[in-house]
């Protein structure tokens, strides 16, 4: 009689030395002892950071240099954008991970300070910045902002804002919007702009405006640097994007700051402490530097072209952002917005999410 | 747009996109494994397709095509033809190497001409019957279960899909949990796409088995047609457009700058994470199918069930996994290994389902009757039937190892501070559009994926050398 060897898989193949219950023990104290030697550095400070990594990057580590206190910092995805760190700080209120989160807009530390997950201070850099772009009780701070922009191809004549409203409105009611472009509003500093909408012209005229664009064919993208691309390479007649990804673009596009009403959309960085921080006088050392006027200038002078909000020279800055700037001064407040983001939120999944 | 449309989209989508590849990928199902005759589960040409365009993130052939034509790319119109050729072009591979693995049908195609040339009055006519439906259940079988794989990647999609501005159930979702849709609420909308993708799986790995499980005849395979060019056209196609241009793209603008991409200590760091990550939850995956496997009577089951997580897509599966993860474990990778684990065992019991299926061609037979009555020749033979088999396990994870790889929202949902993946980093920086840097941190992730399958199919030569010389 021959004995079978059987090849079908290996646990015949390795007949006799399979032993699933060593196996099972071996990975699980590779795991624990993995676990045990991953487990997060105490002393670090944590920060959630939802600005490009490429900007904040040098400004976090200059600040780590100077002080010696040790980061670890989360940096947000361009999918995810702010609102994944925001609801990441929301899924951790139990046990707090992060010490200071950086935001790329406001709306998402307005969310987490009604939810009462921030905690306030006033340190230099609060006192240093506008109050227009701060909360009046010192759980967040804006700084280093952006415009909400028109961007238009470099190829044709740069249109005023106004010409650029009434070449929107006679597409509109053409029913062709198939060469304007806007980021899907659900995320994102869209979001900040059709909140702003609705807080300047009212929910139903914001409802019927919006799908009017959808169902005259306005192309809906997953982010502002998508509404670049396309106008830069020339699928697009226009668009709506922020300053910094209209800097992106270079040469390849003109960029006009939106007007909505006479105010200008400016959207400002923020910064707050998490409740429950469990590294404090590190992280409020880490918001001072953040507000300070070298982090300012610093985000003014790199390819972002961040418009300061604090008092910095002119001089210093770069002739476009001095430009900038002169329109940020005419920048709705970020007061008008904070009523209404929740309900346009609501809104907007069902419009977005239902139909 | 509601998330039943965007997953019919999806799903008939990835249907076309799968139909496509496995009608493309048939003719090389010879002509993609060489030594099919000596080494039957030995994957080669298939395995090396495949290889190569699973360690090319889906960022990177997105990078690329909006890089090489981005007015071609943006345009409306064409779009949606992009998506599904760059779609076709990661399947096809896929497609390939399951068709090339995967047993011969009972009855060949030339056996099934010559028996139907038969005299009408002639004994064997008697069989037609069974003859002829064992050569279609075991073609129905290789392609349906071929079918389902490409239909899985497909329809799991995002990133592709999101940069080409078109629907899917993995983007509505996407815009669901960042509109703040809770948990609870959005893992009750994943059931629908994951039950369709199970069901897809399931019915034809159950069908594969089934007829795997089949009593049936020696099998007489066609010899490779090696002197046609034509078969191999798609494939290279394939290779060209998700892989070569690509790779010629990230080399040209990254290659130079290979050390501003770990200049940084934290771009080092993540680079590191990112390969411990990749490695255990390949290991473990591949070892879970594996193990599972193992039970005779409810292995079907078993490996069923272990799909269920990871069909539902990796931001479902990161969401729940934060939602139910205790707060003493969640300073740790854990939380993120055992999702990274779930997302990739449905490609882990694929890949078991095809590389570890009975074999019935005539070296493993010579091996099974080589079993002698002394043990230093059982444990030769033994040895033989292992190389034979052609090393599953390890194949299985160097697949594994890229597309673990490439993760992005588990890494960023569910990985601690001090241990995110480098991928993170990469969707951070791509916002920027193309940079050296990105090209020379996309270019490395490539290499780093690519590493295990170089090494495991260098290493599978030299026991190979052994038994011959022995």
């Amino acid at each position: 009689m021959l004995h079978r060897v059987d090849a079908a898989t290996p646990r015949h193949a390795a007949s006799g030395r399979f032993r699933p219950a060593v196996a099972w023990v071996a990975v699980a104290v590779a795991l624990a002892a993995w676990a045990a030697f991953a487990t997060r550095r105490p002393q670090a400070l944590v920060v959630y950071c939802a600005h490009d990594i490429g900007l904040a990057e040098p400004i976090l580590d200059a600040f780590a240099a100077r002080t010696g206190i040790e980061l670890q910092v989360v940096y947000d995805t361009e999918a995810t954008k702010t609102l994944g760190l925001v609801e990441r700080v929301v899924a951790e209120q139990g046990a707090p991970r992060a010490d200071v989160l950086w935001c790329n807009e406001p709306l998402g530390v307005m969310r987490l300070h009604e939810l009462g997950l921030l905690q306030p201070y006033r340190g230099a850099g609060f006192a240093r910045i506008p109050d227009a772009w701060k909360e009046a009780g010192a759980h967040w701070v804006g700084f280093a902002a952006r415009l909400r922009v028109w961007i238009t191809p470099a190829d044709r004549p740069a249109r005023t804002a106004a010409e650029l409203d009434s070449w929107l409105t006679a597409q509109l009611e053409a029913g062709d919007l198939a060469r304007f472009a806007i980021a899907v509003p659900l995320y994102g500093t869209t979001r900040f702009h059709v909140t702003a909408l609705w807080a300047l012209r009212g929910d139903a005229w914001l409802r019927a405006w919006l799908r009017d664009l959808r169902l005259r064919g306005a192309r809906f993208v997953r982010g502002n640097a998508a509404v670049k691309d396309l106008v830069a390479a020339g699928a697009a007649d226009a668009g709506w994007t922020d300053t910094d990804d209209a800097a992106a673009a270079g040469t390849a596009a003109h960029a006009t700051p939106v007007e909505v009403d006479g105010f200008t959309l400016c959207i400002p960085n923020t910064v707050a402490i998490v409740r429950g921080a469990r590294h404090e006088a590190a992280a409020r050392a880490l918001v001072d530097h953040l507000l300070s006027s070298e982090t300012e200038l610093s985000l003014a002078r790199g390819r972002g072209q961040q418009i300061p909000l604090g008092q910095v020279d002119d001089a210093d800055m770069p002739e476009p952002v001095q430009r900038l700037r002169a329109a940020a001064k005419r920048a709705l407040p970020l007061e008008r917005v904070r009523g209404a983001h929740a309900r346009v939120l609501a809104w907007l999944r069902e419009e977005w999410l239902d139909r | 747009m509601s998330l039943a449309a965007a997953t019919c989209e999806a799903a008939g989508r990835a249907a076309l996109t799968s139909a496509v590849a496995v009608s493309l990928a048939w003719p090389l199902r010879h002509a993609c494994s060489r030594r099919r005759r000596t080494s039957p589960a030995r994957p080669g040409l298939a395995a090396i397709a495949v290889a190569l365009t699973a360690a090319v993130p889906p960022l990177a052939v997105a990078y690329a095509a909006t890089a090489l034509a981005p007015r071609l790319a943006l345009a409306p119109s064409v779009s949606s033809w992009i998506l599904l050729a760059l779609l076709v072009g990661r399947t096809l591979p896929i497609a390939a190497l399951v068709l090339a693995l995967l047993p011969p049908p009972p009855l060949s195609g030339s056996g099934a001409h010559v028996f139907a040339l038969l005299p009408a009055r002639a004994p064997l006519r008697r069989h037609r019957t069974r003859l002829r439906a064992l050569f279609l259940a075991g073609a129905s079988g290789t392609c349906a279960f071929a079918f389902a794989v490409g239909f899985v990647v497909a329809f799991a999609d995002f990133e592709l899909t999101a940069r080409f501005g078109q629907a899917s159930w993995t983007v509505w979702l996407f815009d669901a949990q960042a509109g703040g849709v809770d948990v609870g609420a959005l893992v009750q909308q994943a059931v629908l796409p994951a039950a369709l993708a199970l069901s897809v799986l399931g019915l034809a790995g159950a069908h594969a088995l089934r007829v795997g499980a089949a009593p049936r005849p020696r099998a007489a395979s066609r010899p490779p047609p090696r002197s046609h060019i034509s078969p191999y056209l798609p494939l290279v196609a394939a290779l060209a457009l998700t892989v070569v241009l690509p790779l010629a793209l990230l080399v040209r603008d990254g290659a130079s700058h290979l050390d501003d991409a770990v200049r940084s200590r934290a771009a080092r760091g993540e680079l590191s994470w990112s390969i411990g990550y990749a490695a255990a939850a390949a290991a473990l995956a591949t070892w879970v199918a594996h193990t599972l496997a193992h039970g005779r009577k409810w292995a079907w089951l078993a490996m069923a069930l272990a799909c269920v997580p990871g069909s539902a897509g990796s931001l479902t599966l990161a969401l729940v996994t934060r939602h139910i993860c205790p707060d003493a474990a969640a300073d740790t990778p854990l939380p993120a290994l055992a999702a990274l684990t779930f997302a990739a065992l449905p490609i882990a019991v694929a890949l078991r389902l095809a590389l570890a299926r009975p074999r019935h061609d005539s070296p493993t037979q010579t091996a099974r009757l080589l079993a002698p009555l002394d043990a230093r020749r059982r444990r030769v033979a033994a040895a033989i039937a292992s190389d034979l088999a052609g090393h599953p396990a390890l194949w299985s994870f160097a697949m594994l190892v890229p597309l673990v790889l490439q993760d992005v929202v588990i890494g960023a949902i569910l990985a601690p501070p001090h241990a995110a993946p480098l991928t993170v980093r990469l969707h951070n920086l791509a916002h920027y559009g193309h940079s050296h840097t990105v090209s020379a941190q996309l270019l490395l992730l490539v290499v780093t994926g690519v590493l295990p399958a170089a090494v495991i199919a260098g290493a599978a030569r030299i026991p190979a050398g052994k038994h011959t010389a022995g």
